[in-house]
């Protein structure tokens, strides 16, 4: 293992302030942070070694045990935590020329950067050098040891269109972890999800710390309005429009479902216009019971007809006469 | 296909960042968050983008000692720079 000179890294004296070192590192991090160096591959690597010297020596705790016994501090933090009562002298003593190979694995973590910002910073490459690689341990690796904690539960809002609320789609999507890693999460969205409905998918959540379970994921789930189906409760409204004879005398309109089906839809004569019939069945799918389903309720749009024929103003006013409606001056031809 | 987008309390806690902090660069015009209006249930929302964004203003607050003003001349050249990078490498192709 390589031991670095951590106040070489940083440029500072043994006796450096706190001041003088934050001073230092952010004038060191704003030439080599790889956030205003993307893919500099150099930066990154110098930036590491920056980043690590300033986790050090920013902490008094650390840098006054990393004084004492150098690269063999973190060996006596694992030994003071194993229950080791020694001081660090009469552990630099004791331990004297038979340290040099791998130490036990460390509990001590990467503090100053979180383990998203590294995976950020970093991809997937380890951020710590090969000095401490095996020392610091993966990251997360050492939070807290000995209770297991259930992961945190997510909360992540996820839009679907009326189509999709009535199929119940699955819906594929990315998340980050806090541990930096992407990971893709396939769900089945039920059919009849209603607007605000918080869907949950059990340990999809943080992951859990010490051996704990994860955490769960709830999709709070928001529909679209629909431009032509409305929604009440699991029941569906939607405008059909009728050509004025079909209302008069009666006979059938085509409506499209929202299953993408059509349906044949009597109109009986005489129908007015606002007429509301019913199609049962034919709704959202119930959310607790998707077999079955609210009604479709089809509201009839009378179209008058326009463009007239020199015929069909005649046809309307002998209509009017026949049916005793007496015409306004100009209203006939 | 869905999009995903999280709230305020995910964002927060997933970032380890105080709501003040969020607003406060929304209010300065470091990040835009999707309003809500259209969306219906209540609250402003997050996508995958932001959270990202988010990560590096506050990373480059902290390592880089920069203050707002700082950041957003930094986060103005940085995306200048970005939208270069993609041109030429788009001529290059």
């Amino acid at each position: 293992m390589e031991f670095r000179d951590y106040y070489a890294t940083l440029g500072v004296k043994k006796d450096a302030s706190h001041k003088a070192i934050r001073s230092a590192f952010r004038k060191l991090a704003r030439e080599h942070h790889p956030d205003v160096n993307p893919g500099n591959k150099e930066a990154e690597a110098r930036f590491k070694e920056i980043n690590e010297a300033h986790d050090v020596l920013s902490d008094p705790e650390k840098r006054k045990l990393y004084d004492q016994l150098g690269a063999r501090w973190r060996e006596y933090e694992q030994y003071r935590a194993s229950g080791g009562t020694a001081t660090p002298a009469e552990f630099a003593r004791a331990t004297e020329g038979a340290a040099a190979g791998a130490g036990p694995r460390a509990s001590s973590r990467y503090t100053n950067a979180t383990e998203d910002d590294l995976h950020d910073l970093f991809g997937q490459e380890s951020p710590y050098s090969d000095f401490f690689g095996d020392l610091f341990g993966s990251a997360g690796g050492g939070r807290g040891r000995s209770v297991p904690l259930k992961g945190s539960d997510i909360e992540a809002a996820v839009t679907v269109s009326l189509e999709d609320a009535f199929r119940g789609p699955s819906v594929t999507f990315t998340l980050t972890e806090p541990s930096g890693t992407a990971r893709t999460i396939e769900a089945a969205i039920p059919r009849g999800v209603r607007d605000g409905s918080r869907v949950r998918l059990a340990g999809q959540g943080n992951p859990g710390r010490n051996g704990g379970p994860p955490g769960d994921l709830y999709l709070v789930v928001a529909v679209n309005p629909h431009e032509r189906f409305r929604r009440e409760g699991d029941n569906l409204r939607v405008e059909a429009p009728v050509n004025l004879t079909t209302c008069m005398l009666g006979g059938e309109v085509h409506v499209r479902t929202l299953k993408g089906s059509r349906l044949a839809v009597r109109i009986p004569p005489e129908t007015q216009n606002g007429t509301v019939i019913r199609l049962r069945g034919q709704g959202m799918p119930h959310l607790k019971n998707p077999s079955a389903a609210g009604d479709l309720f089809v509201e009839v749009r009378a179209i008058l007809p326009t463009h007239l024929t020199a015929e069909q103003r005649a046809l309307f006013a002998r209509l009017a006469e026949s049916r005793g409606e007496p015409l306004a001056e100009g209203g006939a031809a | 296909m869905a999009e995903i987008y999280y709230r305020i309390e995910t964002v927060c806690e997933v970032l380890e960042l105080s709501r003040a902090q969020v607003r406060r660069y929304e209010q300065v015009g470091l990040l835009v968050s999707v309003d809500d209006g259209e969306r219906r249930t209540a609250g402003r929302r997050y996508s995958e983008e932001d959270v990202r964004r988010l990560r590096r203003l506050r990373r480059m607050q902290r390592d880089l000692g920069l203050n707002l003003a700082g950041l957003e001349v930094a986060m103005h050249l940085l995306e200048q720079i970005e939208a270069l990078r993609r041109r030429l490498g788009e001529g290059g192709s």
